[in-house]
């Protein structure tokens, strides 16, 4: 050693314990560990249980109950039964993802009871719904009569990532309403995707679609509902607010900029039943083979279709095919 | 006899070696080889990871948590080229995008018949239609450019008319975008080129002045859009606004100025004197009814400068939107949007007024309402009076050294060519 102070310093300075091992401390943690091998659980119970519960959650599920419900006549038994079934799938869906489930009356109300204003309050809901949850990044629009048929999905694995290149930003893919595909004055190239809408046989489908907390999105559930446009098209509008999106989305740039599509199949597969005249088109209905995420029993109340029935039979359905992958979380199996 | 005193051999120390969990005895001899269970620890092991591995390899597809099965990965690809209403566009460098001024007396000589394709509107056989077709526009341009050595002045400005809307600026080089855009649209039909030419002066000199761009377009580009639901030439300004986004998409602000309006003060920087919070903050009137005097529908009490993204003056009459200033985001492109949106240019009250749209606009929609302020109409929209006894209210007519004149309503007494020049005129004296 070089240092000059070294020879003056005390004798017992200098005196160092035996140099230990290089990789004693390894060796002791290696002595631990063989003798309790239960705390290599610990962290992977952390691993499992961490995620989903250290952070705010960013996704909100709202679902829409007692549709048109309110005073004008009963709700069977079977109604409460599809009810109950329906919030509790999304309920057990929430939980397992860390998710916010938000149940909101859809029941009639004096505020929307002229004609056909009721479907509008699909905005007013989201506007209240964003305000109640100020940290949530998602909100995710479900009717009463959807099922989640593959609940061990999540969102941000399954959509939010990369969003932006997995869906259609343009209707080339799928145009039943024949809307012009080019149009100026929009740059998809730039924008991100607020709106994750899906497209059935006829249009925009607005059972089941998610949307992002953004100025885009305050804006356009601002203007979504204008008396304006209502006065001229409520004979017209058909399916109210969705035929109202249809046309913002026609003639705004700005709206049609930040909507993303997907596959129909990919958020809101149908029962066969649904869209009758296509009924021999893949693309729209629920398959099990693929494992569809969720089906939108939509219409179940028309016609001859029930909704119990349907909604007993996705429910069993659900069942079986979860006995299948029992042990699916296991590596390997 | 045993008495349940322990007998020597079971008393053997607790070490740590205990295992965790006791092996039945019948098992334990078997257990007893350290080596046996390593064996099996590895037999479990391997089985896990050749299922794994199978699996991985033969049933991946129904495994993959993903829509990729159904979506037509070419078709994700093809995205929209960002165009104007043109799909073939000019690219400039230059900051001051306006028509050449002096084709304005062969521009009305050729008249409208010349410059648009037309067809007969099924509604009413009088009418014609006028009608853009970006095809058949790109066929004449390059007629004309195979005879343009003729240098017939009417080819000329027809060519200069086609083109003009397909003008856009993308910054290159050393030169920047903008922060700032004057926006004015020029009527042909109505004003000589004398009159348009000071008009036109006035934007790109105060423009040089600042560092902003110029945009100007003639109104007469958009007559097939005005048309469609018979709305008055007013609508046209918030079609030119739209085209001046999409010509300087990194500006920051555009500020649209009728041509009935001109710029008085060189020297006033539009940021610092207005846009920036600070200046913004103490000007906006809060709790200001829309429709004057005393609408129902108030500005907010607290809208915060910051978040402002729409400036507009307002008269007695209502909102002034000879002068307004917008920001160039998603808030200004969809509030620009909505406003001219076909159903608001259909409504019947609405046809005759891009002004009464708006005001219902902000009557109705809190969450533009909070974007926007309504401003001392002084400050970008000094209102012309030829009569003094108007003076007395200062608030809004113009006073000396005050920033824009707004010759408003003097096309009804055609007047607007007289009161420019004297404007003209006391700006050239103060020179």
């Amino acid at each position: 050693m070089s240092n000059p102070y070294a020879a003056h310093q005390p004798y017992s300075k200098t005196l160092k314990p035996a140099t230990q091992s290089r990789f004693a401390r390894l060796e002791l943690a290696a002595r631990y560990v063989r003798h309790r091998p239960y705390v290599l659980l610990l962290p992977l119970l952390l691993f499992f249980l961490l995620p989903h519960y250290h952070k705010n959650p960013r996704v909100v599920i709202i679902l829409a109950a007692n549709e048109g419900g309110g005073v004008q006549r009963w709700k069977t038994p079977q109604e409460w039964s599809v009810e109950r079934s329906s919030i509790a799938n999304k309920r057990e869906y929430a939980e397992q993802h860390g998710y916010i489930l938000s149940i909101k009356d859809t029941a009639l109300k004096r505020r929307y009871s002229h004609e056909w204003r009721e479907g509008w309050e699909k905005a007013d809901i989201l506007k209240q719904t964003m305000r109640q949850y100020p940290e949530a990044e998602w909100f995710w629009w479900l009717d009463l009569h959807t099922f989640i048929m593959e609940p061990q999905i999540s969102l941000e694995e399954y959509l939010f990532k990369n969003l932006e290149n997995r869906t259609y930003r343009d209707l080339s893919y799928h145009n039943p309403l024949h809307i012009p595909v080019d149009s100026p004055y929009v740059d998809v190239v730039h924008a991100p995707v607020d709106l994750v809408l899906a497209q059935d046989c006829g249009g925009f489908n607005l059972g089941s679609f998610l949307v992002r907390r953004s100025e885009w999105t305050e804006l356009l559930l601002d203007i979504w509902w204008d008396p304006v446009f209502y006065e001229q098209m409520h004979m017209t509008w058909e399916h109210k607010e969705q035929d109202c999106l249809e046309t913002l989305y026609r003639t705004q740039p700005w709206v049609r900029e930040r909507v993303g599509f997907v596959p129909l199949r990919a958020i809101n597969s149908f029962p066969p039943g649904a869209c009758a005249e296509q009924k021999d088109d893949p693309q729209y209905f629920y398959n099990e083979k693929d494992r569809d995420f969720l089906v939108n029993m939509a219409g179940c109340n028309f016609g001859d279709r029930s909704c119990w029935n349907e909604y007993e039979h996705y429910r069993n359905l659900q069942k079986q095919l979860r006995k299948s992958r029992r042990w699916s979380w296991l590596p390997g199996f | 006899m045993h008495l349940g005193i322990p007998k020597r051999s079971d008393l053997r120390p607790k070490g740590k070696n205990k295992p965790l969990l006791p092996i039945p005895a019948s098992l334990r001899g078997r257990f007893n080889d350290y080596r046996s269970k390593k064996t099996i620890l590895y037999a479990i092991l391997t089985f896990i990871t050749f299922n794994y591995i199978i699996r991985r390899a033969f049933f991946s597809s129904g495994k993959g948590h993903n829509f990729n099965h159904l979506t037509n990965q070419e078709a994700l690809q093809t995205l929209q080229k960002n165009h104007g209403l043109y799909k073939h566009e000019i690219i400039v460098n230059s900051n001051y995008i306006f028509p050449p001024i002096e084709h304005a007396p062969l521009l009305r000589e050729l008249t409208l018949d010349r410059l648009f394709k037309s067809k007969v509107s099924p509604d009413n056989p009088q009418e014609k239609l006028y009608y853009y077709s970006d095809d058949d526009d790109l066929n004449d341009l390059n007629e004309i450019k195979d005879k343009s050595n003729s240098e017939n002045p009417l080819d000329q400005s027809r060519k200069a008319f086609k083109e003009h809307g397909r003008k856009v600026f993308r910054p290159s080089g050393s030169r920047k975008s903008p922060e700032i855009v004057i926006v004015t649209g020029v009527d042909f039909e109505q004003f000589e080129q004398g009159h348009l030419t000071k008009v036109v002066q006035n934007r790109v000199d105060y423009a040089h002045a600042n560092g902003y761009g110029v945009y100007v377009r003639w109104i007469q580009e958009f007559i097939p859009t005005l048309q469609e639901f018979h709305n008055d030439r007013k609508w046209a300004k918030l079609f030119i606004l739209r085209a001046a986004m999409h010509a300087f998409p990194q500006a920051k602000y555009f500020w649209y100025l009728d041509e009935n309006a001109y710029i008085m003060r060189h020297d006033i920087e539009l940021y610092s004197y207005l846009l920036e919070p600070k200046s913004l903050e103490p000007i906006i009137l809060r709790d200001q009814p829309i429709v004057p005097p005393n609408g129902a529908i108030k500005t907010y009490k607290k809208t915060n400068a910051e978040d402002v993204r729409f400036v507009i003056t307002q008269t007695k009459d209502g909102l002034n939107t000879d002068s307004f200033i917008l920001k160039n985001d998603i808030y200004g492109k969809g509030f620009l949007e909505f406003w001219t949106d076909p159903l608001m240019r259909k409504y019947p009250s609405f046809a005759g007024d891009d002004k009464d749209a708006l005001m219902h606009i902000l009557q109705w929609h809190p969450v533009i309402l909070s974007k926007s302020a309504i401003i001392p109409g002084r400050t970008i929209a000094s209102l012309h009076s030829s009569n003094t006894a108007d003076e007395a209210d200062d608030t809004s007519f113009y006073q000396e050294d005050d920033f824009v004149v707004n010759f408003k309503g003097c096309d009804v007494h055609h007047t607007c060519e007289l009161v420019l020049d004297s404007y003209w005129k006391k700006q050239q004296a103060a020179k």
